[in-house]
């Protein structure tokens, strides 16, 4: 497992705003703005990066705050933080990755 | 906009507790109420997760209203909501039973302090609460130039749940 | 006289007390249907109702309040909850949703009580996540039927009392990280579980008991936290020996200060309002504006 206080750094080079928050024992990182590019077009959404496995059978998980219709499979609903997250089936990202890695491979399906 | 309290009871008892606790000049003891807050359907939900007590050197001697609380006072107090961002409210007793009212003297310095608390701390509303011993009023605002607006509800959490109390 | 004059003993304010409370329901199938019946006769008066489903020919065995035509006119199970409160209480507020509860998350928010009759261990996972998170007091109810071998079954079950301050359903053995993996593993489908009337009834029967001693005075010390285990075979509802051991220590799954929102900003709050309140000027001009010019009109 990562250093989690480099890795936070590393993502805020380049999302000033990401944070790490916790529920309960797990915790994710909130990126409030993150531009995702798919289907020719670039939206603007927030994410939560799960960088470790917490149990849901992935070693890591990106969640959004909404589902990319047409791309991506099996788009699930979650309730984490107080808010709706949505998340698609998407092999396994290793959490050995640098953060960075782990949300650029999370992004792959929805291109 | 419907703004809802909720606090726990233990923590509730606690205050009342540490508000009653006599001072060596100041007749009226106050603390703040650290709280998160959330969009509901029809407004906002405080919910306090921590109280801030008022240390006794903090008090100042005021000629007109007897004492108030210093600048440390208030350090502490935005210290303590500011990472992560949380809504301060200031809270104090007028003791007795039934439905507190602020008085002419709450009101206007708390026109004077609740706004500065949104300079370092934006993003949450910042407000007000005058306990008795079985009920509360308070006020909040929803930005440092408006005026404030009434909390609506007062929630218990604990043995037993009580909304709106009167225990 | 009222309709409530027979259960005057909960209290003083009892009527006004529930009348004003808000229940959420996450799950309206066997347990669920149960726990609506019965808020509805003791005068709960607010009801937030969560489920995705419509009701099928299985279900016919315990869900309370369907009929075989709702199976023919494949109704919604919030629908027959719906039909269910407001055929005891006409005056009840309802609000619901055909969706998974994690999809209408935003209406819970404003509950004083949630109920939970889901099946899935990550369902029961956020849901109590949520429930500290915005300091609602949560039950949760669950049954099983096992396959003992050589034709016998046991009927388990249990409900738990749990919030904010109180040990968790990770404390208490119901979530843990191996059967939340397990479920994940196969896609969270547990196949036709068996499931029978009358230990739901219990069960359910359990919960609405527990959600009277957290808002009512009747039975003197009122309760914040309890793990009542069912033997369906023996007929029993015991206290489970964990609740007491995990009472004495700290929830060590959950923070006291991790409560909010931690994305709320008043600012964006009061933007969204403005942009809801000023809408687009393209839009028709107000009955107010069209009066106005009327009036010239006939001035002139």
């Amino acid at each position: 497992m990562r250093n989690s206080d480099t890795e936070l750094k590393a993502l805020q080079k380049h999302w000033k705003d990401a944070e790490l928050l916790g529920e309960g024992e797990r915790k994710f990182v909130l990126l409030p703005n993150l531009k995702v590019s798919s289907d020719g077009k670039t939206k603007l959404v927030a994410a939560l990066l799960q960088p470790w496995a917490n149990g849901n059978g992935y070693p890591t998980r990106l969640y959004f705050s909404e589902r990319f219709s047409n791309k991506g499979n099996n788009w699930n609903s979650f309730n984490i933080l107080g808010s709706t997250w949505h998340a698609c089936s998407w092999g396994e990202v290793s959490e050995d990755l640098p953060w960075i890695e782990i949300i650029a491979n999370h992004l792959r399906p929805l291109q | 906009m419907k703004v809802s309290l909720k606090i726990m009871r233990g923590l509730l008892e606690h205050v009342r507790q540490d508000l009653k606790r006599p001072h060596s000049f100041a007749y009226e003891r106050v603390g703040f109420l650290i709280a998160s807050a959330a969009g509901t359907p029809r407004g906002i939900l405080l919910t306090i997760c921590d109280y801030q007590p008022v240390d006794d050197e903090d008090y100042e001697r005021n000629e007109s209203v007897g004492a108030e609380i210093g600048s440390d006072a208030m350090r502490k107090a935005v210290q303590a909501a500011y990472r992560p961002q949380r809504t301060l409210l200031h809270v104090h007793t007028h003791g007795g039973l039934g439905r507190p009212e602020f008085s002419s003297v709450d009101l206007i310095s708390a026109e004077e302090f609740v706004p500065g608390f949104f300079y370092p701390v934006p993003k949450m509303p910042h407000g007000l609460l005058v306990l008795s011993d079985d009920d509360a009023s308070g006020l909040y605002w929803q930005q440092p130039e408006q005026k404030p607006e009434t909390i609506s509800d007062f929630i218990i959490v604990g043995g037993p749940y009580t909304r709106n109390w009167r225990t | 006289m009222s309709w409530l004059d027979r259960q005057s003993f909960l209290g003083n304010d009892s009527d006004e007390t529930l009348a004003a409370l808000t229940v959420g329901i996450v799950g309206l199938g066997g347990g669920g249907s149960h726990v609506a019946q019965q808020l509805a006769h003791v005068g709960v008066g607010n009801f937030v109702l969560l489920d995705p489903d419509i009701i099928t020919d299985t279900n016919l065995n315990r869900l309370v309040g369907a009929t075989f035509s709702d199976i023919q006119a494949g109704t919604y199970k919030v629908d027959i909850a719906q039909r269910v409160i407001v055929g005891v209480n006409p005056n009840a507020k309802i609000e619901k949703r055909i969706s998974l509860w994690q999809d209408a998350a935003e209406l819970l928010k404003e509950c004083d009580v949630i109920i939970g009759g889901v099946d899935k261990i990550r369902a029961k996972h956020e849901l109590d996540a949520f429930s500290r998170r915005f300091m609602i007091p949560y039950i949760d109810m669950g049954m099983d039927v096992t396959d003992t071998g050589g034709n016998n079954y046991l009927i388990s079950g249990q409900v738990i009392l749990t919030g904010p301050g109180e040990p968790c359903l990770q404390c208490l053995g119901i979530v843990n990280e191996g059967l939340l993996k397990e479920e994940a593993q196969t896609y969270g489908d547990a196949g036709s579980k068996p499931q029978v009337v009358w230990p739901n009834g219990l069960l359910a029967s359990t919960a609405v008991g527990l959600f009277m001693q957290l808002v009512t005075p009747w039975a003197g010390r009122p309760r914040t936290s309890a793990f009542l285990e069912y033997d369906g075979n023996r007929n029993s509802i015991v206290e489970a020996a964990a609740l007491s051991f995990f009472k004495t220590r700290q929830c060590s799954h959950y923070m006291i200060r991790d409560v909010g929102d931690p994305r709320f900003d008043m600012r964006k709050l009061l933007a969204k309002e403005q942009d809801v309140q000023t809408p687009n000027q393209k839009l028709p001009q107000s009955w107010w504006n069209r009066f106005i010019r009327w009036c010239s009109s006939q001035r002139d």
